[in-house]
């Protein structure tokens, strides 16, 4: 081969072999090389008496055939270099890392022979010290072995100590984290599959010393002290055969006062407790429960709470879920006694401090197995009904029983011979405690908790005392009562309505309360399939009522805004046809001859609701509803006004229609809005408009139309301005600005410079300052949730769009009135975006500040404060510049005659209180003093916060770590 | 630990419900209203002032009260009773100077304040009494480094409270 002859050529001709890897590597793939013939080219150097020549030459044989594909040599050629490799690790010890390279690629080709196995593990035994080793080479011999515990398990089991042997000799004092990363894989695996034997003690002394694992990142490596703390505690879990070792270690780990010794060896319980045998926990229960009592009942750290019930709980399922001998099940006896020893004198009042912490174990304890939740139901749960019935009033011990009522459903103790006389008492006495309004917060809990197995005679009682419960004048515990009656309606949907929602009704003398009660019982069993529509259909029925319908329109609103799945919400669009039904209502009860006339207040609702049910319609849902609820409104006759009623439900009806869904009347519903926003005499209504018709120029699909649209508003906004309705046209202008910037449209920044020409205007210039207040303000209409667009991050452009392009002309007025508005205007844009951004412009922004101090407008100079109150909150440090320009200006502040200003004043004062000390001691006498004017307020408002920032003024200077 | 103390004196206090936050009137927010010093107000300034010994505040272990708060606004006096949670309890100083180090910062000069332990509630009452009624003895412990930090670690969370 001529390739092989000239490759042999150019290693005799003495170039540099190392340079050659490559080249050899790709010729044998590629078989241009024969790898017999690269072997016999390399004979010179791998049998020179020169170390170096030898070391070249095996560093050589290693970096090829780490290039080598796994299966591309074939047996004769793989048992002839491990052969080598392997007589090669009694050599030079300058050539054994060379060596131990080599070898771990050979192990992991598919063709390493088993008779080199045994030879391998010998040799490595023999003639390696691996803590001479550096870590790479390390980390090779670690590699060695776990080839082989991958491909040669049956061959290793001849000699499993001695497999087991070299992992412990080879790991003892291992302190590279990269190799520690790789060992915690390594020893799980192995230590699983080969028995330790005799030498468990030893593998363990040598994991023991990492215990618990400290460890300080540094850059980004990607090893965390919870990734190798966890490879260590998956290592002492790997064999059964640690447990008798690993006890007295834990034990010891927590009483340590490190908190990072105590987790670690809390997490180590946890899943120890499911693999160490019980013959090995069972003599340390005893002083498990008294480590684990420290942490539970001496009210520390939640995370070490929280894991040692975890361990607890763990422990006691084991016990539970395993096959025990008559001394391990006393064991089991002894260590619920304790817990019940030592919970029991707090469980006396539950207001002692450790009430809680007690009866949380008492619930882990019942959560953890059938045997232990019988245990404490029959030491427990007597006691918790005789403090309940004696000490009325005291929610916190009913609702310290449900979780245990929970537990005994889960192990369905109520059938249980052992507990069932306790627990069948239990459903009467609660609905007893339901007449004392301090307990029935913790019956709602308990009850809701045994809905399931309660008799047909008890469920009567039920609805008996939930009828009553719903008369009486006693606060509604919300969050209880609705889960409770929530899982009662779906347990027994047909029951509740005929026993209980079908015997509801409102007298003309009810109180708020008790039509409130019963109104949210209606709202929640909407939230039950089979009772939607029933109580949808009460709930309207209600609306109709004068003496309760501001009260069910109230319900009906707060039960759709936060409460229901989308599917209920869609059925109660769709199905129920609440949306058009509302319309009808109002519409019709508008009408000065229908019955009753709602408030304002009422309609905002309704429209509130109408507009969270269509937000939930598919788009279709949504035309349909539209075109006919449209049909309902008086909208046809040009140059009448509307009503502001039908303006508010319209908002609701359009506000979160789809983008895809077409109107047919758009131009008429475009007029009509725009002819309301500014000439409408009722504020909501013009507010109404103007968000809706920002609303419709956001999702308007076709440009042509848009830019039809924004005429027309253009027209009617300069007619505005010139006419009587400034304000309402700049509010107006405002709503339009914001929409175009969200959708990112063209036009956005002209119609913005529109706004901010507006700025030097000699009348209204402070209300186009407040137009970006409305800009910048997070705006749930105008946001994704109604199917708006939204450009990103679209306050960070008007703020780089205004300091990059604008700020000049905002200020090259004479005029000192527009200068301030512009001021105003910047301090608006400020306050909406990151302090980040901010302190990238600060020095621009300071200027402006200034500016705004010296104005006689309070309201400039408590936007102001309230801007710079904020961006101090945040602690940025670009402010400790400025601490002598602005903490006079804040002290000046808190004497002037507007409390707003007074109490922002003393927050900027405060924050600037929480900057570096240095920098605040020159200030500190002056600020205390000054402050003390501020703590004779005649508001009570402004003296809070001048206490607040007197005190924290108080401590700069006295931190101990100064 | 405030006190220095290694054992728990009183493990397993009595915890009590703590009242609501002052609800806000029109009146607060009324400029030609003047709001009166009350009790409440300076309840609102030592309630959240943390037990030396314990995570819990002043308010929760029932040291202070509202009930046991009177300001004279004529007369410039304000008077406190605190009750120590158990009447050996060596921290009933400490907390005693903690709450009128609060007062003193906070309430305006023109005011005499009075911290006293609640009759009966004690058994040094006469003792601490004294001690706290001593201007002399209180400037000097306000100079006591050591101290004044003990006392600002109490007083740091109460900031926290603040609307």
């Amino acid at each position: 081969m001529t390739d092989s002859s000239s490759f042999a050529e150019k290693l005799i001709e003495g170039e540099d072999i190392l340079s050659l890897t490559n080249e050899a590597a790709e010729g044998i793939i590629k078989s241009k090389l024969a790898f017999p013939d690269v072997l016999t080219s390399l004979e010179p150097f791998l049998t020179s008496v020169d170390v170096v020549q030898r070391s070249n030459g095996i560093f050589f044989l290693a970096d090829v055939l780490q290039q080598l594909p796994a299966d591309f040599l074939n047996a004769d050629e793989v048992d002839v270099v491990s052969e080598f490799f392997i007589k090669k690790l009694a050599e030079h010890f300058s050539i054994t890392p060379h060596v131990l390279k080599g070898l771990s690629y050979i192990v992991g080709m598919e063709n390493f022979p088993d008779s080199q196995v045994l030879n391998l593990l010998g040799n490595l035994q023999c003639n390696v010290t691996v803590q001479t080793l550096t870590q790479a080479s390390r980390l090779h011999y670690y590699e060695i072995l776990q080839n082989l515990l991958l491909s040669k398990e049956t061959v290793l089991k001849s000699k499993q100590n001695d497999f087991v042997y070299a992992i412990i000799t080879g790991m003892d004092s291992e302190g590279d984290p990269r190799n520690l990363m790789f060992l915690y894989q390594l020893i799980p695996e192995a230590y699983s599959k080969f028995p330790l034997e005799h030498l468990a003690e030893e593998a363990f002394s040598v994991l023991e010393c990492y215990f618990p694992i400290d460890f300080t990142p540094k850059g980004d490596g990607g090893i965390t002290r919870d990734g190798l703390a966890r490879g260590l505690e998956n290592c002492f879990v790997s064999s059964t055969e640690f447990g008798p070792f690993v006890f007295p270690m834990i034990l010891e780990k927590l009483e340590s006062t490190l908190k990072v010794a105590q987790v670690d060896s809390l997490k180590l319980l946890i899943k120890g407790f499911e693999i160490w045998n019980i013959k090995d926990i069972n003599p340390h229960t005893s002083d498990l429960w008294k480590a684990f009592k420290l942490t539970l009942l001496q009210a520390g750290d939640s995370e070490l709470v929280d894991l040692a019930l975890n361990a607890l709980t763990s422990l006691l399922r084991r016990y539970s879920s395993s096959a025990l001998s008559a001394h391990e099940s006393a064991t089991l006896d002894q260590l619920l006694q304790y817990v019940t020893d030592n919970t029991h004198r707090f469980l006396s009042d539950p207001t002692l401090t450790l009430f809680l912490p007690s009866i949380k174990v008492l619930n882990g304890v019942a959560r953890s197995s059938r045997f232990c939740c019988e245990y404490v139901v029959k030491t427990v749960v007597p006691q918790l009904l005789a403090l309940a019935e004696n000490k009325k009033g005291h929610d916190a011990v009913l609702s310290a029983l449900s979780p245990i009522l929970s537990s005994c459903i889960h192990y369905n103790l109520w059938n249980s011979k052992e507990t069932q006389q306790i627990l069948s008492s239990v459903p009467t006495s609660l609905i007893t405690l339901m007449k004392d309004s301090n307990s029935q917060n913790g019956c709602f809990l308990c009850l809701k908790e045994t809905v399931s197995i309660l008799d047909v005679e008890t469920r009567n009682n039920l609805y008996s005392g939930v009828l009553s419960f719903l008369s009486t004048n006693d606060p509604l515990p919300e969050d209880s009562y609705s889960t409770f009656i929530i899982t009662l309606a779906n347990t027994h949907p047909e029951e509740v309505k005929q026993a209980v929602l079908n015997c509801i009704s409102i007298s003309d003398t009810e109180t708020g309360i008790t039509k409130k009660k019963k109104l949210r019982t209606f709202c929640w069993c909407c939230n039950v399939p089979s009772l939607t529509s029933f109580s949808s259909d009460k709930i309207l029925h209600f609306i109709s009522i004068p003496r309760c319908s501001s009260e069910a329109v109230d319900c009906l609103k707060d039960f759709v805004v936060k409460e229901p799945s989308s599917d209920i919400l869609r059925n109660l669009g769709t199905q129920c046809n609440m949306i058009q039904r509302l319309h009808e209502f109002c519409l019709s009860s508008a009408d000065s001859s229908a019955n009753h006339v709602l408030n304002n207040s009422s309609y905002v609702s309704i429209s509130t609701t109408i507009e969270v049910l269509m937000r939930h319609l598919t788009a279709e849902d949504q035309r349909i509803t539209c075109a006919n609820c449209l049909l309902l409104y008086a909208m046809g006759s040009a140059g009448e006004q509307v009503p502001p009623i039908q303006i508010v439900l319209l908002k609701g009806l359009l506000l979160p229609l789809r983008k895809d869904v077409q109107l047919n009347n758009r131009c008429m519903i475009v007029r009509v809005l725009l002819q309301t926003a500014l000439n409408s005499d009722d504020p909501l209504c013009q507010n109404s408009s103007a968000v809706l018709l920002s609303s419709l120029v956001n999702k308007c699909l076709d440009d042509n139309a848009l830019r039809d649209i924004l005429t027309s508003i253009e027209t009617e906004i300069d007619n505005g301005l010139k006419g009587e309705n400034p304000i309402e046209s700049i509010a107006l202008l405002s709503w339009i600005v914001k929409s175009l910037i969200l959708r990112s449209h063209v036009l956005a920044s002209v119609w913005l410079k529109r706004l901010i020409s507006l700025l030097a205007h000699p009348t209204v210039s402070m209300n186009a300052a407040n137009g970006f207040k409305i800009i910048l303000a997070d705006s749930a209409e105008l946001s994704s949730v109604n199917f708006c667009s939204e450009r990103l991050l679209f306050k960070q452009w008007v703020f780089q769009w205004i300091f990059d392009d604008q700020l000049a002309a905002l200020f090259n007025s004479d005029d000192e009135n527009s200068k301030k508005a512009a001021a105003l205007a910047i301090t608006y844009v400020v306050i909406a975006v990151p302090t980040s951004l901010v302190v990238s412009q600060i020095s621009k922004l300071i200027r402006v500040f200034v500016l705004c101090f010296d104005s006689n407008n309070f309201e400039v100079i408590a936007a102001t404060l309230e801007v710079l109150s904020s961006l101090l909150s945040t602690g940025e440090k670009a402010f400790e510049e400025y601490i002598d320009t602005f903490i006079p200006r804040f002290l000046s502040c808190t004497s002037y005659s507007n409390m707003i200003v007074r109490m922002n004043a003393l927050d900027c004062i405060y924050y600037y209180g929480k900057f570096q000390e240095t920098r605040l001691i020159p200030y500190k006498n002056k600020v205390v003093q000054e402050l003390l004017k501020a703590l004779d307020d005649p508001k009570r408002l402004v003296r809070q916060k001048a206490a607040r920032a007197r005190s924290r003024w108080f401590l700069v200077g006295t931190a101990d770590d100064r | 630990m405030g006190g220095g103390t290694e054992v728990l004196q009183n493990l397993n206090p009595r915890l009590f419900v703590k009242c609501v936050d002052r609800a806000v009137t029109e009146d607060d927010w009324n400029e030609n209203v003047t709001d009166e010093f009350d009790s409440r107000e300076v309840f609102d300034l030592i309630r959240h002032i943390n037990d030396p010994e314990h995570p819990l505040t002043l308010e929760e272990l029932n040291v202070v009260d509202v009930n046991r708060i009177t300001v004279d606004n004529e007369k410039n006096k304000i008077d406190i009773l605190y009750t120590p949670t158990i009447p050996h309890c060596s921290l009933a100083t400490l907390i005693g100077l903690t709450i009128k180090v609060q007062l003193l910062r906070n309430i305006p000069p023109r005011f005499k304040i009075q911290v006293k332990i609640t009759p009966g509630t004690h058994v040094s009452e006469a003792a601490i009494n004294k001690q706290m009624a001593d201007k002399e003895r209180v400037s000097a412990a306000m100079e006591n480094i050591d101290l004044i930090q003990t006392i600002n670690k109490s007083l740091i969370e109460v900031e926290n409270h603040y609307k």
